[in-house]
């Protein structure tokens, strides 16, 4: 049924904003950086300072090239050092500031008062108590907080997880400058949608010039391409009077996490997209379908479609498959509105990753069943798959739905602006193309875009991954609301397929088929 | 006086004072008395207030680190209209914030109705204006304005709660709405039944 070519249709116009996995694939680190010596230590370990400069420092480009400062340097003076061991590399800074931390005002209050009462009572002991008081005041006063010069390794245990999957990040920091690091804290810049499962991305400790620390921690993976590129320094004197921070950039480390090849159920799409086209034949009623085979009976399968025979032969319930005589054209369309950015409590999958994931297979059931299928969305970048089948554009369309940047977990930055992306699509869109809208449906825009879609002539179903709760009254106020738009639009001819948090999106398509032929 | 000229006098002091250790004869031009001694320990102690003070009107100012290990937190729907609800209590007199908030479960109340009853969005309207598309006299009061039509003491109890009437009704209202929507829900699924069974 698939076909090998990608399914460009001839006289299709070229698309200056197709997605091209190849130019948007994101970076990947470096190859090279295998396991090195100390490994998996967690500790803080006192090297000599002669094994420690790093190969790699010297040819980075760009680090600390254009801050000047001590850690290019450093830098610089490692490139001489033994090629072969991969390890940590100069980092450059991109901002620092330096503050006062306060934390010995009012420590004077005890020197007044120690003096004060010395000079009272005449007490020698109080009033050489003031003097180490002084003495400390001054050494705190006038030391500054160290200016660090490091650098660093990131080591992925996973370049490339399945969702779900725990990745685990090694994070090795190094002093390289001349100074001690009396206390040194380090703060991982973790990509903002992954959240980390296993330990502090952070790490505290003094280093002596020359030394290392290691830290780990472990990550979920999610659908998306990220990177690892930043760390959070806080440098403070040895008094902890001055403090020292700085965002630093560091050598860069990936994870690209695609959705799997298959999806774990096939989504019954065939009254989805059948009644409306006049292309395609619809297979409940028997016309105009050809028989294919029997498979297995699934629960929800229609009696009409039972081979009756074969259960007065053996007693096995089998289902007759019809093959599709022609191709229906469907667009998925994704909401990624910052609107539509919403999640029913405080944790589990948000409504656009569930969204996205539901995308993904009505997209391959929809190729399954011959169609072809594109895929557009409501989003600040433009994202726009033209419509097509066979193996090729289902690869493109997976790389697409996993990492393409409009599609992160993350709501956009940008403003989306609706009409402009409806302008596009409507001219994107076959005269015959059906729509398969997809969004949590959070407010009456995304009901309007339905519409207008519907109102051009496309055959619409909007699926909605249900974001709402019912614990609070504002929420179930929301459900109420949420709930009206999706009537309205089913009375005015939109279908409309509702997928609650806790269940299957089978079972949701199920249930709307049902009622749509009801 | 500038933090190098206290600088600069304390390393003076400082120097005399273990020059004296050496030495004591320099101390003698020194006024050593009694009462400069009182003098001089009371100016201390008064300094060691004004370092107290000076503590107190000080904060510590250490960089604040990122919630690096946490993912990003996105609103439920209807979570705005929470918040603003619990606020109502601390802004008890703000009658726009009140009126805005009427409006928004106004407009969701009307759609319900309308669809419920199948009619024109203003016998909606009026229908909520005369409280008659509820049982629930406190849902019905909410937009009418006026006393429920409630027995006394069912009135006397919502006196009586911690929470403002205002909250009350609106809660009671947003469950009036919800089995508005239950009900016609039923009744489509109930149309449906009946269809299927032709």
């Amino acid at each position: 049924m698939s076909e090998d070519e990608p399914g460009r249709p001839d006289g299709e116009r070229p698309d200056p904003e197709d997605w091209d996995p190849e130019r948007a694939a994101p970076e990947r680190p470096d190859g090279g950086r295998a396991v090195m010596d100390e490994a998996g230590e967690p500790s803080v370990d006192a090297g000599d300072g002669t094994e420690s400069p790093s190969a790699g420092a010297g040819g980075r480009d760009g680090a600390g090239a254009e801050t000047g400062t001590a850690a290019a340097a450093t830098a610089g003076g490692a490139a001489g050092a033994d090629a072969e061991t991969p390890g940590p590399s100069a980092v450059s800074v991109r901002s620092s500031r330096v503050r006062s931390t306060n934390h010995w005002v009012g420590f004077a209050a005890l020197v007044f008062c120690s003096a004060g009462l010395g000079a009272l009572v005449r007490s020698r002991p109080l009033m050489l108590a003031a003097v180490a008081g002084v003495g400390y005041l001054a050494y705190a006063n006038t030391t500054e907080a160290p200016e660090p010069a490091l650098a660093v390794e990131r080591r992925l245990s996973e370049d490339e997880p399945e969702p779900g999957d725990r990745v685990e990040v090694t994070v090795v920091v190094e002093n390289v400058g001349e100074a001690v690091l009396p206390d040194l804290r380090v703060v991982e810049q973790v990509p903002e949608a992954l959240a980390v499962t296993d330990g502090p991305a952070r790490a505290a400790t003094a280093l002596r010039p020359g030394s290392r620390m290691t830290f780990s921690y472990e990550v979920l993976a999610r659908r998306g391409a990220y990177r690892f590129e930043g760390l959070t320094v806080l440098a403070r004197n040895a008094s902890g009077s001055r403090e020292r921070e700085l965002d630093v950039e560091t050598e860069r480390a990936a994870i690209t996490c695609l959705a799997p090849v298959d999806a774990t159920d096939t989504v019954p799409l065939r009254g989805l997209t059948s009644p409306y086209t006049g292309r395609v034949p619809t297979d409940s009623s028997g016309e105009g379908t050809e028989f294919a085979s029997l498979r297995e009976y699934q629960h929800g399968d229609p009696l009409s479609r039972i081979d009756w025979n074969t259960y007065a032969r053996d007693r096995t319930l089998t289902t007759m498959e019809f093959r599709e005589e022609r191709m229906a054209t469907v667009v998925v369309v994704l909401d990624l509105r910052p609107e539509a950015y919403l999640q029913t409590g405080d944790d589990g999958p948000h409504a656009v990753d569930r969204g996205i994931d539901a995308a993904r297979r009505v997209f391959n059931s929809l190729l399954d069943t011959g169609d072809r299928v594109g895929i557009a969305a409501f989003s600040a970048e433009s994202v726009w798959l033209s419509p097509g089948s066979g193996p090729t554009h289902r690869a493109r369309a997976r790389e697409l739905l996993s990492t393409h940047p409009a599609l992160s977990p993350l709501p956009p930055d940008g403003r989306v602006y609706v009409r402009l992306r409806l302008r596009r699509l409507s001219q994107r869109l076959d005269d015959d193309a059906q729509v398969v809208f997809v969004s949590p449906m959070p407010d009456d825009t995304s009901a309007v875009i339905a519409r207008s879609l519907h109102a051009r002539g496309h055959a619409v179903t909007v699926l909605s991954p249900d974001p709402t709760a019912s614990d609070t009254p504002g929420r179930r106020l929301a459900a109420v609301d949420r709930s009206n738009r999706l009537n309205d639009l089913r009375g005015s001819d939109v279908r409309v397929v509702d997928w609650g948090g806790d269940e299957r999106l089978a079972e949701a398509l199920e249930r709307a088929r049902r009622r749509w032929s009801g | 006086m500038s933090r190098s000229v206290t600088a600069t006098l304390g390393v003076i002091l400082g120097v005399v004072g273990l020059a004296a250790l050496a030495v004591p004869q320099i101390t003698t031009p020194l006024p050593t008395g009694d009462p400069f001694v009182l003098v001089v320990g009371l100016v201390l102690l008064l300094g060691a207030v004004a370092q107290v003070q000076r503590r107190r009107h000080t904060d510590l100012d250490y960089a604040e680190t990122p919630d690096a290990e946490l993912a990003v937190d996105l609103p439920t729907p209807g979570d705005d209209l929470d918040r603003r609800l619990g606020r109502l209590r601390l802004t008890r007199f703000n009658e726009s914030e009140r009126r805005r908030i009427s409006d928004e479960i106004g407009d969701v109340a009307a759609e319900t109705i309308r669809r419920r009853e199948r009619c024109s969005p203003e016998e909606a309207r009026r229908a909520l204006d005369e409280g008659t598309w509820t049982d629930d006299p406190f849902a019905a009061a909410f937009f009418t304005g006026r006393v429920p039509e409630a027995p006394t003491t069912d009135r006397l109890r919502e006196l009586l709660d911690r929470e403002s009437p205002f909250k009350r009704r609106a809660v009671r209202a947003v469950d009036a709405i919800e089995r508005l929507l239950e009900s016609d829900d039923r009744r489509d699924a109930g149309e449906r039944t009946g269809d299927d069974d032709e």
